[in-house]
Order: structure tokens, then sequence, then C-alpha cells
């Protein structure tokens, strides 16, 4: 049962990041000639590459915003089904049969499944933009009337552009894996689904903030790596802007990931034996 | 009722002296400090203009904020067993629900005014004069402010409303109002980036004055209007999904619409 309603509140995540996306279409032709929608994705087939079209979606269009409210969303449904398990007694049933460890393990690979969801996403955005636009050009884009200036990332320019989209289909995974792994922290303590989804949010939030503001400036200055306090943001997985290297945001990504697990582990499986289910109460 | 009111009231109290409540309205200050810091080129008046329509600190630490306490201490109420007891009609839960939105919204909202008052003084251009709209004058503009905390108040409660309705509720589906929320939420970022057709229908851009006629009163008649229909149907969103009942979520919609045909919703 668990699990149909974690599947079904995936789809419906997919949905709702598809739909921003086909209004998100909209907006892309309605930048270059308000008027006519058909005649202007006629009159920019040959100018536009595919490149361009993924970046103005992931980048400037109103998909790009999705970002902003997605760790809500995500843990919410990545979490759904651990935390029903966890709150609803059904774990007690689980551990007359199975081991505690294994229970654990499973339930928390099953949560990162719904951090797939984000980058099949931009996956689909580039095969869109690679049916529809031929040109595979890297260089940025200025329209006649002036209307519309397409970009590439920065380190399209620098790496090859199809790797490009591969590092960060990867750092998405990565991205909804930290989202998810600070939700599940957080439904040890709270009872309410909901809460926990804020919570994580707000979380994630002050992270930024303290991050951004306080720890990426000092650490800048005190080691001397340009742009730290972008590589220290958790959101600018998404967007990679003015990073200091690819590598470096791999590493950020991959700590994050170890120092959530390790609190995981420390709050869920330390000393606990098989049938201390009690105890963790 | 007594018996629940002096509940609630205690409830509250505990809540707002947690450690938890004073870590969020530490980060809701930061957050303040930290969108607003660089703000350093309006007057006062612009300042105070500027802060209550910041959809980023609206969205990422006013709104949470207020979220969090709301669906909190009304989920304590509701999930109490023994005091469920006490409880004679749906009129009674739908007033218990209500008036604890009620004072949180009170509560928080009084923190984030304070919050940007001591931003407006730190950081404001005090050698700038200029009203937010040279189009108006000062009167008019005035009046806009305070229709802005007015309108801004009755939006927080009404989204904070539609949020409690879903967590207390025990109808299934609970998605679908995650994705109206979703959309509510998001209007917030479309407004500062796109003026397209598609933020037009969205909420946050009623809360200023929306340029939609050329007339100051005409705008500010119809985005009051706009808001207050919001918070009419969040009132009767919560009365149709307070509840000790599980319902489907159709039934509650269409029962919002023709009462007859479910009797059996009013009781509990």
């Amino acid at each position: 049962m668990k699990d149909i309603l974690n599947k079904k509140l995936n789809v419906m995540l997919f949905l709702l990041f598809f739909i921003f996306f086909v209004l998100s279409l909209f907006g892309f032709f309605d930048a270059v000639n308000p008027n006519n929608w058909i005649e202007s994705a006629r009159y920019i087939l040959d100018d536009v590459s595919k490149y361009s079209f993924w970046t103005y979606i992931n980048s400037f269009s109103i998909y790009a915003y999705v970002i902003y409210l997605a760790p809500f969303v995500i843990a919410f449904v990545g979490v759904n089904a651990f935390h029903k398990m966890l709150h609803s007694g059904f774990l007690f049933n689980l551990l007359q049969r199975t081991y505690y460890k294994t229970v654990f393990i499973r339930e928390i690979a099953k949560c990162w499944l719904t951090a797939l969801i984000l980058p099949i996403m931009s996956v689909i955005i580039f095969i869109f933009g690679a049916i529809l636009y031929k040109n595979s050009a890297i260089i940025p884009l200025d329209s006649n009337n002036g209307t519309l200036i397409l970009t590439v990332k920065e380190y399209m320019t620098i790496i090859n552009p199809d790797l490009f989209i591969f590092l960060h289909f990867i750092l998405l995974v990565l991205f909804g894996i930290i989202v998810i792994n600070i939700a599940i922290i957080f439904t040890r303590y709270i009872k309410n689904i909901y809460l926990v989804s804020l919570i994580s949010f707000l979380f994630l939030i002050f992270y930024e903030v303290v991050s951004n503001t306080l720890i990426g400036p000092f650490l800048a200055n005190l080691v001397g790596i340009k742009r730290l306090a972008n590589g220290l943001s958790i959101y600018n997985l998404f967007w990679l802007d003015a990073i200091p290297s690819m590598l470096w945001e791999f590493i950020f990504a991959i700590i994050m990931i170890l120092i959530t697990l390790f609190i995981i582990y420390i709050i869920y499986l330390r000393g606990k034996r098989d049938a201390t289910y009690e105890r963790l109460y | 009722m007594l018996h629940m009111n002096a509940y609630i009231k205690v409830k509250f109290m505990h809540y707002v002296t947690s450690n938890i409540f004073r870590l969020l309205i530490i980060i809701l200050f930061v957050g303040c400090i930290t969108l607003l810091s660089t703000t350093t080129n309006l007057s006062y008046f612009n300042f105070i203009y500027y802060a209550l329509l910041h959809p980023y600190l609206l969205l990422f630490f006013f709104l949470p904020i207020i979220f969090y306490s709301c669906v909190r201490l009304t989920e304590d109420i509701v999930q109490n067993e023994s005091l469920m007891l006490y409880v004679k009609s749906k009129k009674e839960l739908f007033n218990v629900c209500a008036g604890t939105i009620f004072r949180v919204v009170n509560h928080v909202f009084i923190y984030f005014i304070i919050a940007i008052l001591l931003c407006a003084n730190l950081f404001a251009n005090r050698f700038d004069l200029f009203g937010r709209d040279p189009n108006y004058n000062e009167i008019l503009n005035v009046v806009g402010l305070l229709f802005n905390f007015i309108k801004l108040y009755i939006f927080t409660i009404a989204l904070s409303t539609i949020i409690t309705s879903i967590v207390i509720s025990k109808t299934r589906a609970k998605i679908l109002y995650l994705i109206i929320i979703y959309l509510s939420l998001m209007s917030m970022l479309n407004y500062i980036e796109f003026n397209n057709i598609f933020a037009i229908l969205l909420p946050y851009r009623y809360i200023g004055v929306a340029y939609i006629f050329d007339s100051f009163n005409q705008n500010l008649i119809f985005s009051t209007i706009y808001i207050v229909f919001l918070l009419l149907i969040s009132i009767l969103m919560l009365k149709k999904m307070v509840s000790l009942k599980e319902r489907s979520l159709w039934s509650v919609l269409f029962g919002m619409i023709f009462p007859s045909f479910y009797q059996n919703t009013k009781k509990l």
C-alpha cells in the first residue's frame, strides 16, 4: 500500500514539474514574438542551439524557479512512505520477520528514488531541445530585434557540453539525496509529515543564508579559493552559477551526503540491535 | 468551550516560550537583515513597501515560519483525543482551529513588522523622501501602504488556513492541495520576473497595488476584493474540512458547491 502511494505521489510530482516545463516553453516562444508563437518557433528554428534552449529553460524560465520550492515537495514525496512506516507501527510488524538494519537501509534506498525525478526532467528538456533544434553550436545567440539573448552555461564552453549535461544529471541526483537525507533526519523527531517537509525547507534556507553570508566569504578569504560562497550552496547544484569548478561541486555534494548519512547512522542505527525497536522511542 | 479556550491559551503560551519558536524568530530576523541589508538606496517609506512585498523574504522566511507554527499547534490540539471528547459540534472545532491560526499569525506578524522597522531604521536612506509611486500623491501612497499591511495580513491568514485545513483534514489526495499552494507560492517569484498571462490570476500580485486599471482607487478596490475573496474561500474550506470523519476529496469539493447533497457531512 505504501509503495503504491509513494509511486502515485512520484508521478504527481513529475507531472507538476512537467506542467512548469510546458509553461516555460510558451514563455520561450513568447519571448521572441508575443503575437504568434508558431511563427516565432519557425523563426528561431535555425538559430537556437539545443544547448541554448536547455540553458534558457533551466536558468531563465518559470521552470528555473521550480527549484526554489522543490526541496519542500521532494522532501514531502520522498519521505512520505518512510514516515508512515516509522510512525504507524508498521515497522514493529516488519521486525518480527527481518532485521532492523536491513529494513532501514532498504527503506532509505527507496526514499532516494524520488531524487531521480528532477534529473529525468532535465534530460527530457535536453531531448526535447535536441529534437526541435538541430543546431549544436555553443555560441551565445542574440536575436535580430534584440528581444532574446540566449547564453549557454559557463562550463559548457570549457568542457564538452554533452558531458556537462551528464554531470548536471548526476549533481541533481546528489541534490535530491541531500534534501531527502535532511528530511529523514527530521522524520525521527517529528510525527507530522507536513511539518517534516516544512522544517527541512526552513533548515535548508537557513543553511543557505549562513553558508553564503558567513562561512563562504570567511573561508574564501582564509583559503584563497575564489567563488567559494557559491560553491557552498546546495541550491547552486541546480544552477551551477559562478562555481569554483565542477570537481568542487562533486566533492561538496559528496561531503554533504556523507555528513547527513553519518547523522542518520547516529540517530537511527548506532547501538541498535535487531530487537531494540522499543528503544528507538 | 471555556475549557477549550483555556487549553488553547496554555498551549499557545507554551509554544511561544519554547526554544523552537525562539529559534524560528531568530531565523526571521536573520533573513530580514540578510535580504534587506544590501538595499540602502531607498527612502524610509519605500523601504517598508519594498520589505513588505519582498518575495524571497515572504517565501523563505515569513510564510514557512507561520505555516510551521499553525500546523504544529492545530495538529497538537486536534490529535489530542481526550480533548476532542469535549468538542460538541463541528462549529466549535472550527472556532478552535481558526482561533489558533489567528493567534499565531498575529504573533509572528508583529515580530515581522518589528524586524522590518528595525531594518528600515538601519539601512534606509534618510536623505531621500520620495514616495513609492511618483504617479500618485503622498496621501494615496500612505493609503496604499496601509492597505498593503492589511492585505498581507489577510493573505497570510488565508494561506495558513488553507494549509492547516489540508493537514488536519482526513481527506485523501492531499497532493492536489499541495499543488494549489505550490502554484500560489510560485506566483511570488513570477511577479518580479515574469509579467505574463500565467501570473495574472495568481494571488501574490494582489498584495501590492496591482497595476491592472489606470486608476489608483480601482486597483486598490479590485486587489482588496481579490484577497478578501481568497480569505472567504479559505474559511469555507476550513469549515468543510474540519471533521473527525474520513471522507473523499470529491465529496468535500462537491459538498462545498451543493451542501444539501451531503447532509451527513454536517455531523462530526
